[in-house]
């Protein structure tokens, strides 16, 4: 029995170094990413006055750009399309503890479905996967999938995914290119993209709200809090009726921690389909109006009511 | 001046004749010139370097057999050798990351953005041959050094080759040569049929190949089949037309090259293909890597040489260029060759029970797709782009249902024909099953770093896929 512990010793000893290898992977698997904004963050290289926080509205409706050539304040979008509120949290968190916080943080929340339950918005562990190579991800990726965080620490395997090993050169599709101040906007969409608008109030359902999301938003305003930073909350438009209970929910959840900015219901250029890539998304040009409604609002707070000199 | 042009033929030929019109003795210090000259159409300081290595060598060499000083100069001139390969060809793999590992801003690249290293790692290759030869007692230093210098410049294989031995090219320069009109026909009929091959084939299939792997993201992924298909006639047309044309005015010269290529796809494995392919390559590595190697460690038994081919392999792949690709590209050769030795007894036993006619095509089929599917590592330009040309494949891009990527999925079909397979031989053929499970239970030190080898590749896919965790279906009931 004791010559087979050996031997199982020794194979142990031989996986080890075996596992070790695959440094490599972890190591090319971040070079190959072409959306580096995480790792940006990861390397504390994030060091603005204005940062955008959201999901896929955030980062095709509100051009990063526009907003710092109209404030004179470095702003950088890190909107990610398809991600939720515990993402937008992660985040925010990531971007205080490598980099200085920024002045000003917004907000852009989902209509209605912010802390529901929705498919389409997920953590994005995929942005993770690529970028194992850092410590602080794969402790964050080993909260989210169930692997343990004492074998990660000596087998560089059980930090990584089967993605990682998809070492391809990654490149924007035309749809997700992020340009150098991080926003998508859309300039083109399929001939055969039909939607109605939908009129008339709308119900938020409080009830089916998510606690883990929640608690997501929570630490989001409390995060701000601690940084002396200013958030905005902002609700993009929609190709239907503004849900007002929805915001109403969220003034809630955010106590005395925020400040709120409502597109323009009144416009008709949120009215009108074309300037719509589907119901949830503006395209470019109506997202370079809906910019510049936002930084008139934006420059009236500066101006007004917050302290951006520190 | 490129070989192919109708102005290096002509001069050439014009050459052929003024070399026979000069007496004897002075028809190599002729085609030294003829060779300086060449080599300065690309660069001066590379035909200044050149000299300056074979003065080096050509010295070393005759130093070696002093039995006092054999074993240090014999040591000095490989190091020296090695290190000038190193400086021109391989700084931006192996020096510069270091010295950008600890923030020093030296760039070493500059010496060979100076030298212009054409032909290096060729006549590198001889400069070592000869070194390792004197050393060896195989031949007696070169006591003129133009005709030293003429066996590392001769100017028709300067570029590619093929890599002669000092033993073979020498002692035909000490051979008086009389004008041969049928030799010199046949390396003119030698230099048209290489000029054919370059030009008409090769020269026709580089847009293929090249926009292929310039742009392989946003190539039609048919095509890449299509490149995959093509590419080893392509490197085969192209370096045997350069070889012919070598051939050709060599003979014309009346000096004979050791051969390169003899009919490489008619090679029914990757043993065979390597005797008949860029043979001057495979078989200097052949001689003064693996058989010195396994000579070297032949206390460890079998596996001496199996050290010695992946060694030997892995720096013929080096030897190609700086990059992991190469790297790999060597290992593969390896690895089919080790496939072959290992596995010979058995494969006999099976494919011999096959009709001539089809298992000769089949080898031929095989090693023919195994060569071109390997020669991605050779053409791509970095090893992202091997994998992205071979992730671009059709079938293994895209998903499936569910959002599975098709390359999982088909790796999921493979893990599943393989236990099928198992499961297919114990049931049916239970002689082989024994067999297998006597191999794999078998305490051999090769079996059993076989064995465990499996438990680490098994043990690596277990941890990666487990990162999805899914319930067991009958958890439900």
């Amino acid at each position: 029995m004791g010559k087979f512990a050996i031997k199982l010793l020794l194979f142990a000893a031989v996986f080890l170094i075996f596992d070790k290898l695959f440094i490599i992977v972890a190591h090319f698997s971040a070079e190959t990413e072409a959306d580096k904004r995480l790792e940006y963050l990861v390397n504390g290289e994030v060091n603005k006055d204005i940062i955008i926080v959201g999901s896929s509205t955030g980062s095709r409706d509100i051009i990063a750009s526009q907003i710092e050539d109209a404030t004179g304040l470095s702003t950088y979008n890190l909107c990610y399309p398809g991600s939720n509120v515990e993402f937008h949290e992660f985040i925010l968190r990531t971007l205080v503890k490598f980099n200085a916080p920024p002045k000003i943080a917004l907000l852009v929340v989902d209509d209605n479905v912010e802390l529901l339950y929705d498919e389409s918005i997920i953590f994005r562990k995929d942005r993770l996967y690529p970028l194992v190579k850092y410590q602080y991800i794969w402790k964050e990726l080993s909260k989210w999938e169930d692997r343990d965080k004492l074998f990660s620490n000596f087998l560089v395997l059980n930090r990584l995914n089967k993605y990682n090993f998809d070492l391809r050169e990654k490149r924007f599709t035309p749809i997700d290119t992020i340009r150098d101040c991080g926003s998508m906007p859309i300039s083109w969409k399929p001939e055969d993209m039909d939607f109605d608008y939908v009129s008339g109030e709308r119900i938020y359902p409080e009830d089916k709200e998510l606690p883990e999301k929640v608690k997501a938003y929570s630490k989001i305003i409390e995060t701000c809090n601690t940084n002396n930073i200013n958030l905005v909350v902002i609700f993009p438009p929609v190709y239907q009726t503004h849900s007002k209970s929805f915001e109403n929910r969220i003034r809630e959840l955010s106590g005395e921690g925020a400040y709120f900015y409502i597109y323009n219901t009144e416009n008709p250029i949120y009215r009108n389909e074309d300037n719509y890539f589907d119901e949830t998304h503006l395209m470019q040009d109506a997202a370079i109006e809906f910019t510049n409604e936002l930084v008139i609002y934006l420059n009236d707070l500066i101006e007004n009511e917050i302290n951006i000199t520190n | 001046m490129d070989i192919t042009s109708l102005y290096f033929v002509f001069l050439s030929v014009v050459s052929i004749f003024i070399y026979y019109l000069l007496k004897n003795k002075y028809r190599v210090l002729f085609l030294t010139f003829l060779s300086c000259a060449f080599i300065a159409t690309y660069s001066y300081n590379l035909l200044l370097y050149v000299i300056a290595y074979s003065l080096i060598n050509y010295y070393i060499g005759l130093k070696i057999p002093d039995p006092r000083l054999k074993k240090l100069l014999f040591t000095t001139g490989i190091i020296i050798n090695l290190t000038q390969l190193i400086l021109l060809k391989y700084v931006s793999f192996t020096i510069n990351p270091i010295f950008q590992l600890f923030n020093i801003d030296l760039d070493f690249s500059i010496i060979s953005r100076i030298i212009i290293p054409v032909g290096v790692s060729f006549f590198t290759l001889q400069g070592i041959g000869y070194l390792i030869n004197i050393n060896l007692g195989w031949e007696k230093p070169e006591k003129n050094f133009i005709h030293f210098l003429l066996y590392i410049i001769f100017y028709p294989r300067f570029l590619s080759g093929p890599i002669d031995r000092s033993n073979h090219f020498l002692p035909q320069l000490k051979v008086n040569k009389s004008f041969d009109r049928q030799k010199i026909a046949e390396g003119f009929r030698l230099v048209l049929f290489g000029l054919f091959k370059k030009v008409a084939i090769a020269n026709q299939l580089v847009p293929i190949v090249n926009s292929a792997y310039a742009n392989i993201e946003y190539s039609n992924e048919y095509s890449l089949w299509a490149v995959l298909l093509i590419q080893p006639l392509y490197l085969y047309f192209d370096f045997s037309g350069y070889t012919d044309i070598a051939f050709g005015f060599a003979r014309a010269f009346g000096l004979e090259l050791r051969p390169n290529f003899n009919r490489p796809f008619m090679s029914e494995n990757m043993i065979e293909f390597w005797k008949r392919f860029h043979i001057s390559l495979s078989s200097w590595f052949h001689d003064y890597v693996f058989i010195r190697t396994s000579f070297r460690y032949r206390k460890w038994g079998r596996s001496a040489s199996n050290f010695a081919l992946f060694l030997t392999w892995v720096l013929f792949g080096i030897w190609h260029g700086a990059g992991w690709n190469f790297m790999l590209l060597g290992f593969l050769q390896a690895l089919a060759i080790f496939y072959e030795f290992s596995t010979k007894k058995w494969r006999v036993r099976i494919f011999s029970k096959l009709p001539d006619f089809y298992r000769i095509w089949l080898g031929r089929i095989f090693t023919y797709l195994f060569y071109g599917t390997s020669l991605v590592f050779f053409f791509a330009p970095d090893i992202n782009s091997v994998f992205t040309f071979f992730a671009k494949l059709p079938l293994l891009d895209g998903y499936m249902p569910g959002g599975v990527r098709n390359e999982i999925f088909i790796l999921v079909l493979i893990f599943i024909f393989i236990i099928l397979a198992f499961e297919v031989i114990k049931h049916d053929f239970s002689n082989t099953y024994n067999k297998i499970e006597s191999f794999w239970l078998s305490n051999k030190n090769w079996n059993k770093i076989f064995r465990w080898a499996v438990y680490c590749i098994l043990i690596t896919i277990v941890i990666v896929f487990n990162s999805d965790v899914q319930q067991f279906i009958y958890f439900q009931f």
